[in-house]
Protein backbone atom coordinates (compact mmCIF):
# COMPACT_ATOMS: atom_id res chain seq x y z
CA UNK A 1 0.00 0.00 0.00
CA UNK A 2 2.88 2.47 0.69
CA UNK A 3 3.83 4.76 -1.93
CA UNK A 4 2.04 3.38 -4.87
CA UNK A 5 -1.52 4.75 -4.07
CA UNK A 6 -0.04 7.83 -3.26
CA UNK A 7 1.36 8.45 -6.26
CA UNK A 8 -1.36 6.49 -8.56
CA UNK A 9 -4.35 8.62 -8.73
CA UNK A 10 -2.35 11.81 -10.36
CA UNK A 11 -0.57 9.54 -13.14
CA UNK A 12 -3.26 6.78 -14.26
CA UNK A 13 -4.79 9.22 -16.56
CA UNK A 14 -1.96 11.63 -17.61
CA UNK A 15 -2.54 12.82 -20.82
CA UNK A 16 -1.92 16.64 -19.39
CA UNK A 17 -4.27 19.17 -20.62
CA UNK A 18 -7.65 19.48 -18.88
CA UNK A 19 -8.31 21.42 -15.86
CA UNK A 20 -5.56 19.54 -13.38
CA UNK A 21 -2.04 19.54 -13.65
CA UNK A 22 -1.38 15.87 -14.42
CA UNK A 23 -5.23 14.26 -15.01
CA UNK A 24 -8.31 14.78 -16.60
CA UNK A 25 -9.83 14.34 -13.21
CA UNK A 26 -11.26 18.19 -11.55
CA UNK A 27 -9.36 19.10 -8.44
CA UNK A 28 -12.26 18.16 -6.16
CA UNK A 29 -12.35 14.51 -7.39
CA UNK A 30 -8.44 14.67 -6.46
CA UNK A 31 -9.08 15.93 -3.30
CA UNK A 32 -11.98 14.15 -2.41
CA UNK A 33 -10.15 10.65 -3.29
CA UNK A 34 -7.32 11.41 -1.76
CA UNK A 35 -8.95 13.13 1.82
CA UNK A 36 -9.75 9.50 3.28
CA UNK A 37 -5.90 8.34 3.04
CA UNK A 38 -4.82 11.39 4.35
CA UNK A 39 -6.98 10.97 7.45
CA UNK A 40 -5.75 7.50 8.17
CA UNK A 41 -2.25 8.73 7.95
CA UNK A 42 -2.99 11.24 10.87
CA UNK A 43 -4.18 14.71 9.01
CA UNK A 44 -6.58 16.59 10.00
CA UNK A 45 -9.73 17.98 8.19
CA UNK A 46 -8.84 21.45 8.76
CA UNK A 47 -4.84 20.86 8.04
CA UNK A 48 -6.08 18.92 4.73
CA UNK A 49 -8.81 21.23 3.25
CA UNK A 50 -7.75 25.24 4.79
CA UNK A 51 -4.09 24.17 5.79
CA UNK A 52 -0.65 24.59 4.74
CA UNK A 53 -0.51 22.33 1.58
CA UNK A 54 2.83 20.88 2.07
CA UNK A 55 1.95 19.84 5.24
CA UNK A 56 0.99 16.77 2.80
CA UNK A 57 4.71 15.61 2.07
CA UNK A 58 5.59 15.45 5.84
CA UNK A 59 2.46 13.19 7.00
CA UNK A 60 3.46 11.24 4.29
CA UNK A 61 7.07 10.71 5.34
CA UNK A 62 5.84 10.26 9.10
CA UNK A 63 3.32 7.42 7.56
CA UNK A 64 6.39 6.02 5.51
CA UNK A 65 8.59 5.79 8.99
CA UNK A 66 5.92 4.48 10.94
CA UNK A 67 5.06 1.80 8.59
CA UNK A 68 8.83 0.89 8.54
CA UNK A 69 9.41 1.15 12.35
CA UNK A 70 5.96 -1.59 12.36
CA UNK A 71 7.59 -4.06 9.95
CA UNK A 72 10.95 -3.95 11.64
CA UNK A 73 8.96 -4.64 15.18
CA UNK A 74 6.80 -7.73 13.27
CA UNK A 75 10.22 -9.00 12.28
CA UNK A 76 11.86 -8.62 16.03
CA UNK A 77 9.26 -10.47 17.25
CA UNK A 78 9.29 -13.25 14.68
CA UNK A 79 13.31 -12.73 15.53
CA UNK A 80 12.36 -13.62 19.37
CA UNK A 81 9.69 -16.03 18.58
CA UNK A 82 12.22 -17.91 16.39
CA UNK A 83 15.06 -18.24 19.31
CA UNK A 84 12.13 -19.18 21.71
CA UNK A 85 11.41 -21.95 19.55
CA UNK A 86 15.30 -22.92 19.16
CA UNK A 87 15.44 -22.79 22.65
CA UNK A 88 12.84 -24.94 23.69
CA UNK A 89 13.41 -27.34 20.50
CA UNK A 90 15.31 -30.09 22.62
CA UNK A 91 11.88 -30.30 24.68
CA UNK A 92 10.10 -30.96 21.62
CA UNK A 93 12.57 -33.58 20.49
CA UNK A 94 12.17 -35.59 23.88
CA UNK A 95 9.09 -37.55 23.26
CA UNK A 96 11.03 -39.31 20.16
CA UNK A 97 14.07 -39.85 22.77
CA UNK A 98 15.20 -41.39 26.31
CA UNK A 99 16.75 -39.68 28.94
CA UNK A 100 15.76 -36.07 30.75
CA UNK A 101 16.09 -33.08 28.16
CA UNK A 102 16.59 -29.87 29.10
CA UNK A 103 15.73 -26.89 27.31
CA UNK A 104 18.31 -24.58 26.48
CA UNK A 105 18.72 -21.47 28.12
CA UNK A 106 16.64 -18.28 26.82
CA UNK A 107 18.68 -14.80 25.36
CA UNK A 108 19.60 -13.45 28.81
CA UNK A 109 19.23 -10.22 27.30
CA UNK A 110 17.61 -8.22 24.08
CA UNK A 111 19.06 -7.92 20.55
CA UNK A 112 21.44 -4.99 20.49
CA UNK A 113 19.60 -2.72 17.86
CA UNK A 114 22.45 -0.20 17.59
CA UNK A 115 25.67 -3.10 17.60
CA UNK A 116 25.95 -1.76 13.32
CA UNK A 117 26.47 1.49 14.44
CA UNK A 118 28.83 0.43 17.65
CA UNK A 119 30.95 -1.96 15.10
CA UNK A 120 31.31 0.99 13.02
CA UNK A 121 32.52 3.12 15.00
CA UNK A 122 34.87 0.31 16.26
CA UNK A 123 35.76 0.34 13.00
CA UNK A 124 36.65 3.77 12.13
CA UNK A 125 38.32 4.22 15.54
CA UNK A 126 40.62 0.65 14.60
CA UNK A 127 41.24 2.42 11.07
CA UNK A 128 42.37 5.84 12.40
CA UNK A 129 45.06 4.15 15.01
CA UNK A 130 46.22 1.97 11.71
CA UNK A 131 46.71 5.55 10.05
CA UNK A 132 48.58 7.27 13.08
CA UNK A 133 50.77 3.88 13.16
CA UNK A 134 51.12 4.51 9.97
CA UNK A 135 52.55 8.46 10.15
CA UNK A 136 54.77 7.39 13.14
CA UNK A 137 56.31 4.50 11.18
CA UNK A 138 57.01 6.33 8.25
CA UNK A 139 58.67 9.53 10.52
CA UNK A 140 60.65 7.15 12.17
CA UNK A 141 62.06 5.17 8.58
CA UNK A 142 62.52 8.77 7.88
CA UNK A 143 64.86 9.87 10.69
CA UNK A 144 66.71 6.34 10.52
CA UNK A 145 67.07 7.12 6.69
CA UNK A 146 68.57 10.42 7.21
CA UNK A 147 70.78 9.03 10.07
CA UNK A 148 72.67 6.48 7.55
CA UNK A 149 72.61 9.05 4.46
CA UNK A 150 75.27 10.76 6.52
CA UNK B 1 5.09 26.76 3.05
CA UNK B 2 4.36 29.17 0.48
CA UNK B 3 2.91 32.40 0.87
CA UNK B 4 2.88 35.99 -0.75
CA UNK B 5 3.27 39.02 1.98
CA UNK B 6 2.97 42.64 1.41
CA UNK B 7 1.58 45.75 2.96
CA UNK B 8 -1.30 47.68 1.42
CA UNK B 9 -2.90 50.71 3.09
CA UNK B 10 -1.35 49.83 6.83
CA UNK B 11 -2.63 46.24 6.67
CA UNK B 12 -0.43 43.12 6.26
CA UNK B 13 -2.00 40.71 3.59
CA UNK B 14 -0.96 37.08 3.03
CA UNK B 15 -1.91 35.50 -0.10
CA UNK B 16 -2.19 31.41 -0.03
CA UNK B 17 -3.95 28.40 -1.77
CA UNK B 18 -5.48 25.97 0.37
CA UNK B 19 -7.08 22.99 -1.16
CA UNK B 20 -10.48 24.41 -0.50
CA UNK B 21 -9.63 28.18 -1.92
CA UNK B 22 -7.98 25.87 -5.07
CA UNK B 23 -10.76 23.76 -5.84
CA UNK B 24 -12.84 27.30 -5.39
CA UNK B 25 -11.19 28.80 -7.75
CA UNK B 26 -11.76 25.95 -10.11
CA UNK B 27 -15.47 25.50 -9.92
CA UNK B 28 -15.67 29.26 -10.41
CA UNK B 29 -14.21 28.36 -13.74
CA UNK B 30 -10.91 28.93 -13.60
CA UNK B 31 -8.87 26.59 -16.38
CA UNK B 32 -5.21 26.83 -16.58
CA UNK B 33 -4.80 25.21 -19.35
CA UNK B 34 -6.37 28.74 -21.09
CA UNK B 35 -3.99 30.97 -18.96
CA UNK B 36 -2.33 32.00 -22.04
CA UNK B 37 -5.34 32.86 -24.30
CA UNK B 38 -7.75 33.91 -21.01
CA UNK B 39 -5.29 35.81 -19.22
CA UNK B 40 -7.55 38.99 -19.24
CA UNK B 41 -10.31 36.88 -17.23
CA UNK B 42 -8.13 34.10 -16.04
CA UNK B 43 -5.05 35.92 -14.21
CA UNK B 44 -7.43 38.73 -11.79
CA UNK B 45 -9.24 35.35 -11.08
CA UNK B 46 -5.98 33.68 -9.57
CA UNK B 47 -5.42 36.39 -8.17
CA UNK B 48 -8.68 36.98 -6.33
CA UNK B 49 -8.86 33.62 -4.88
CA UNK B 50 -5.73 33.45 -3.32
CA UNK B 51 -6.88 36.31 -0.58
CA UNK B 52 -9.65 33.41 0.24
CA UNK B 53 -7.51 31.28 2.89
CA UNK B 54 -6.99 34.84 5.26
CA UNK B 55 -8.86 37.21 4.04
CA UNK B 56 -12.27 35.92 3.14
CA UNK B 57 -14.32 38.86 3.39
CA UNK B 58 -12.63 41.26 0.92
CA UNK B 59 -14.51 43.30 -1.38
CA UNK B 60 -13.59 42.27 -5.35
CA UNK B 61 -12.70 45.91 -6.07
CA UNK B 62 -10.22 46.53 -3.26
CA UNK B 63 -8.85 43.08 -4.89
CA UNK B 64 -8.55 44.58 -8.04
CA UNK B 65 -7.32 48.03 -6.73
CA UNK B 66 -4.34 45.93 -5.20
CA UNK B 67 -3.42 43.65 -8.16
CA UNK B 68 -3.27 47.30 -10.47
CA UNK B 69 -0.85 48.41 -7.74
CA UNK B 70 1.52 45.67 -7.22
CA UNK B 71 5.04 45.34 -8.99
CA UNK B 72 6.83 42.94 -10.58
CA UNK B 73 3.09 41.21 -12.08
CA UNK B 74 4.79 38.60 -13.93
CA UNK B 75 6.89 36.56 -10.66
CA UNK B 76 3.52 37.72 -9.19
CA UNK B 77 1.41 35.30 -11.61
CA UNK B 78 4.03 32.92 -11.73
CA UNK B 79 4.18 32.46 -7.93
CA UNK B 80 0.30 32.03 -7.56
CA UNK B 81 0.18 29.53 -10.28
CA UNK B 82 2.86 27.77 -8.55
CA UNK B 83 0.82 27.72 -5.20
CA UNK B 84 -2.48 27.16 -7.24
CA UNK B 85 -0.86 23.76 -8.86
CA UNK B 86 1.11 22.81 -5.24
CA UNK B 87 -2.70 22.24 -4.12
CA UNK B 88 -2.58 18.96 -5.76
CA UNK B 89 0.82 18.36 -6.40
CA UNK B 90 1.68 17.82 -2.98
CA UNK B 91 -0.33 14.72 -2.50
CA UNK B 92 1.40 12.75 -4.76
CA UNK B 93 5.39 11.79 -4.55
CA UNK B 94 8.12 13.12 -6.38
CA UNK B 95 9.58 10.35 -8.80
CA UNK B 96 12.71 9.37 -7.86
CA UNK B 97 15.80 10.66 -8.23
CA UNK B 98 17.08 8.17 -11.26
CA UNK B 99 13.55 8.66 -12.83
CA UNK B 100 13.65 12.23 -13.42
CA UNK B 101 13.50 13.81 -16.59
CA UNK B 102 15.46 16.86 -16.66
CA UNK B 103 14.35 20.12 -18.43
CA UNK B 104 15.75 23.40 -19.65
CA UNK B 105 14.07 26.77 -20.44
CA UNK B 106 15.58 28.17 -23.76
CA UNK B 107 14.13 31.23 -25.44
Amino acid sequence: MDGEWVSGLLSENGEGGGNSPHTNLTYKEIFDAYFPQYLMMGMTADQYWDGDVYLAKGYREAYRLKRKEENFNAFLHGKYIYAALICASPLMRSSFGKGKVKAHDYLDKPYDLFEDDRQKTEEEKAKKHQQEMKEKMKSWMSKVNQKYKK
Amino acid sequence: MAQINFEYDGFNYTLEYTRRSAQALQEAGFDDSKIDTMSLKMIPMLFRYAFRAHHRNMREEKIDEIYEKLGDKTELIKQLATMYYDAVATLADEPEDSGKVEWTVSG
